[in-house]
């Protein structure tokens, strides 16, 4: 044994070294990438505690799940958003306090995974964060970046229990602003199968929506609806002030609290009547109705029209006053506002035809356009139809 | 012969100045390493430590692996001592044979080439081809041809990148985390330029990792140990000033690399100094200028061969760099001038000797065009650089 330890030990020794190194140090080797992942996690994890200014730790869960489809922004197709992690958050105390779902959607691209957090106090959508996109971000203020901290805010402290469960999206990432909107509703509905949440869901159909053209009610109602609503397919016409909010029933049946409520949001969502006209009111001895129209901003141009003594006529319009603005550097050539706006009204006035629109001003030339439209039909209106 | 053995060589100066001998001069050698390595651990463990992304058993990774390169090194010389020399196998003989092959340097410098998360199988086959291969199976310290620890890094990197990358790669714990980053260093940002063909700028390639002040220190992704030029310089500092090296090797190397970059990014619009520093400070062009081409075994040993070497090694990195699809381009240049070394040390120890005549007048001749040829091929094949020069064409034929 001595003499075979004097001739090989030295062999020995150096192997078992170069063993010992491949063993030990492939194990340091193993736990370093593994640790890449573990502490991927950890900082994921923490990003995610970050969302509930309470929470000290995370508890994943399995989540029911829920099987709704949406739009597929830009498209037509229909797609299920999927839940790819669940969260409860515990507070200092180990008492859950919020919960927290990260859901894949869909904006420009696949692969729109985004956190949402909801607490189970308050039912409400605590904040939202972004995991990871595939979406365009290679550009400084376009696309993706667009997505601004007041786009955010929306989602900071939002009530479940809303009829209008929505953002308004942001106007060049709206594909974006779309993944995050559907994100969230899907985060409510799996919060609603996991935390028993009643989802306010009122069954309203608008089937047609019109101004109110009647000088005598006009001051009181701005809007006649037609609604078909509950289970049973009730019908009424109703009348709605100018933020769509119920005046009253003209007839049909008898409409329920929960569709009054959620009447404004229907309304306001509807593409069956262009609403950029907003009635601002009707002076009998003086036979003028107030009008604006939306433009670069919301009633930013405003107008008077006045009806003749027979009232089944317009006898003319008078520009007020005009919020807008004209882009010399994309072509307007012409005098500063209200040009444009008494461009139209006097083609109004005298041959009652609508102007072709005005190149560098063509926001407020298409507002115009629409509120002399407007005026039309309320002529054919005070004139019996015709 | 060996052209640079253990003890006392009757054709090296350096070793026959006193005090200096090969114990000293490879003494010297890692004592310059000491600040790379010292980088190395801070900028992809410490650090990273402080950072609060990896806990103190990774922060330790770094110098784990450096120092097992070295330690790996040595055992798999002493094998191959064992194993090969059956009459002197025993602790004391193989102890004094390990002191002077040097066996601990091509194992440490193959570790600082490697990325950080290189496994430690890949590091002990790429010490293995370095040792054994690269340098034992040649006949031992002195004889090799090719630079140990450059074979090592140069064949892992062809046939074993792909399980450094599913381990973790080149990016420490911190760099992970930067956006800009975009999960490619500085020379692979620049790959994707050559490749696709589109224009590149400050804005595309320095400012995703910051400055190039980040470069010089050395805060950039990269190899464990040629991020930092500021560290590396250092060490050749320490080793100009022992006299272990000579400072124009280095320096017509990088001067080389700085000069046919600046070339090329004037005529593709860049004419900024920005663009040629850049090019030194990335990838290993500072790493191998001052620890590898003025290694005195794979490389010429007289002045004129030095300089001849490190001319052509500086066109070749560029040619890799800018024509071909490697954007390191430094290792791959090194290898094949290390076939090189022998007849450009002879001829140019010919040169010298005898003046510009025959055979070394012919040998001169004939490298003379071969480098014209290379650089002027580097610069018209480099990036658009034919139609930078088709106004000119176009006024000869009009003539």
């Amino acid at each position: 044994m001595k003499e075979f330890l004097n001739k090989k030990g030295l062999i020995i020794v150096l192997s078992t070294l170069l063993l010992i190194v491949f063993v030990f140090g492939g194990m340091y080797s193993r736990y370093m990438t593994n640790q890449i992942d573990v502490n991927e996690q950890n900082r994921y994890e923490t990003s995610l505690l970050e969302l509930v200014n309470d929470g000290v730790t995370l508890e994943y869960f399995d989540a029911e799940g829920v099987d709704k489809s949406y739009h597929t922004p830009g498209s037509e197709d229909e797609y299920s958003p999927s839940l790819l992690d669940s969260y409860k958050v515990m507070d200092d105390s180990n008492v859950e306090t919020a919960v927290i779902y990260v859901i894949e959607t869909i904006g420009i691209s696949a692969g729109f995974v985004a956190a949402y957090a909801i607490s189970v106090d308050d039912d409400q959508l605590l904040a939202v964060k972004v995991i990871s996109h595939n979406e365009t971000d290679n550009q400084d203020n376009r696309y993706f970046n667009r997505l601004n901290d007041a786009f955010f805010n929306q989602f900071t402290n939002k009530d479940l229990d809303v009829i209008d469960f929505s953002v308004d999206t942001i106007a060049g990432a709206t594909l974006s602003s779309l993944a995050l909107d559907i994100g969230m509703k899907y985060a409510r509905e799996l919060y609603a199968a996991d935390y028993a949440f009643e989802i306010i869901n009122v069954i309203l159909e608008i089937n047609s929506l019109n101004y109110n053209y009647d000088l005598d009610t006009i001051n009181e109602f701005s809007f006649i609806a037609e609604i078909t609503f509950d289970e049973d397919d009730k019908t009424a016409i109703v009348h709605l002030d100018t933020d769509f909010n119920y005046i009253d029933t003209s007839s049909g049946d008898e409409v329920t609290q929960g569709v009054i409520d959620a009447l404004p949001v229907f309304v306001s969502k509807t593409h069956i009547l262009c609403l950029d006209v907003t009635i601002e009111g009707y002076d009998e001895t003086t036979r003028e109705l107030s009008i604006s129209v939306n433009g670069y901003s919301l009633a930013s141009v405003k107008m008077i029209i006045l009806i003749n003594s027979a009232l089944d006529a317009v006898e003319n319009v008078t520009f007020i006053s005009s919020d807008e603005s004209y882009d010399y550097s994309h072509g307007y050539s012409g005098s500063g506002v209200p040009e444009v706006e008494q461009g139209y009204i006097d083609g109004f006035n005298s041959q009652g035809v609508i102007l072709d629109e005005t190149a560098g001003a063509t926001v407020t030339s298409h507002a115009m356009g629409r509120a002399i439209e407007w005026i039309k039909s309320l002529e054919i209106a005070l004139n019996g139809g015709n | 012969m060996a052209r640079f053995a253990g003890g006392k060589a009757p054709f090296l100066r350096i070793s026959d100045q006193k005090g200096k001998n090969t114990n000293t001069i490879m003494r010297d050698f890692l004592i310059a390493l000491l600040p790379v390595v010292l980088f190395s651990w801070y900028k992809n463990g410490i650090q990273v430590f402080l950072d609060g992304n990896i806990n103190f058993f990774e922060m330790l990774y770094p110098l784990f692996l450096i120092i097992m390169g070295g330690f790996l090194s040595v055992v798999m010389e002493g094998i191959f001592f064992y194993v090969t020399d059956k009459k002197n196998n025993n602790l004391k003989s193989i102890s004094h044979k390990l002191t002077t092959s040097y066996a601990v340097i091509p194992g440490i410098i193959l570790a600082l080439l490697l990325p950080i998360y290189t496994p430690i199988w890949v590091l002990m086959v790429a010490t293995f081809i370095a040792t054994i291969i690269g340098k034992m199976l040649f006949g031992g310290f002195g004889h090799n041809i090719f630079n140990p620890a450059l074979l090592g890094y140069v064949i892992v990197g062809f046939t074993l990148s792909g399980f450094i990358t599913d381990a973790g790669g080149v990016f420490n714990g911190s760099e992970v985390l930067i956006d800009s980053y975009a999960s490619a260093t500085p020379l692979g940002i620049f790959a994707q330029f050559s490749n696709t063909g589109e224009a590149f700028s400050f804005a595309t390639l320095v400012e995703p990792y910051g400055n190039l002040w980040n470069f010089f220190i050395g805060t950039i992704p990269g190899g464990l140990g040629e991020t930092s030029a500021l560290a590396i310089l250092i060490g050749g500092i320490w080793l100009v000033a022992r006299k272990i090296i000579k400072w124009y090797t280095p320096v017509i190397y990088i001067g080389t690399v700085f000069i046919l970059s600046w070339i090329i990014g004037i005529n593709v619009g860049e004419s900024g100094i920005w663009f040629p520093t850049y090019s030194i400070l990335t990838g290993g062009v500072m790493f191998a200028a001052v620890f590898m081409i003025t290694e005195p075994v794979t490389t010429p040993t007289n002045p004129l061969g030095k300089v001849v070497f490190a001319l052509f090694l500086g066109t070749l990195t560029v040619l890799f760099r800018f024509v071909g699809n490697l954007p390191e381009g430094v290792a791959t240049s090194l290898i094949l001038m290390n076939i090189f070394a022998i007849p450009i040390d002879t001829y140019s120890g010919i040169i010298r000797t005898r003046g510009f005549k025959k055979p070394g007048l012919s040998f001169a001749s004939v490298l003379f065009v071969i480098f014209i040829i290379i650089v002027a091929y580097t610069i018209i094949a480099s990036v658009n650089m034919y139609t930078a020069f088709l106004p000119i064409i176009n006024i000869w034929q009009v003539i």
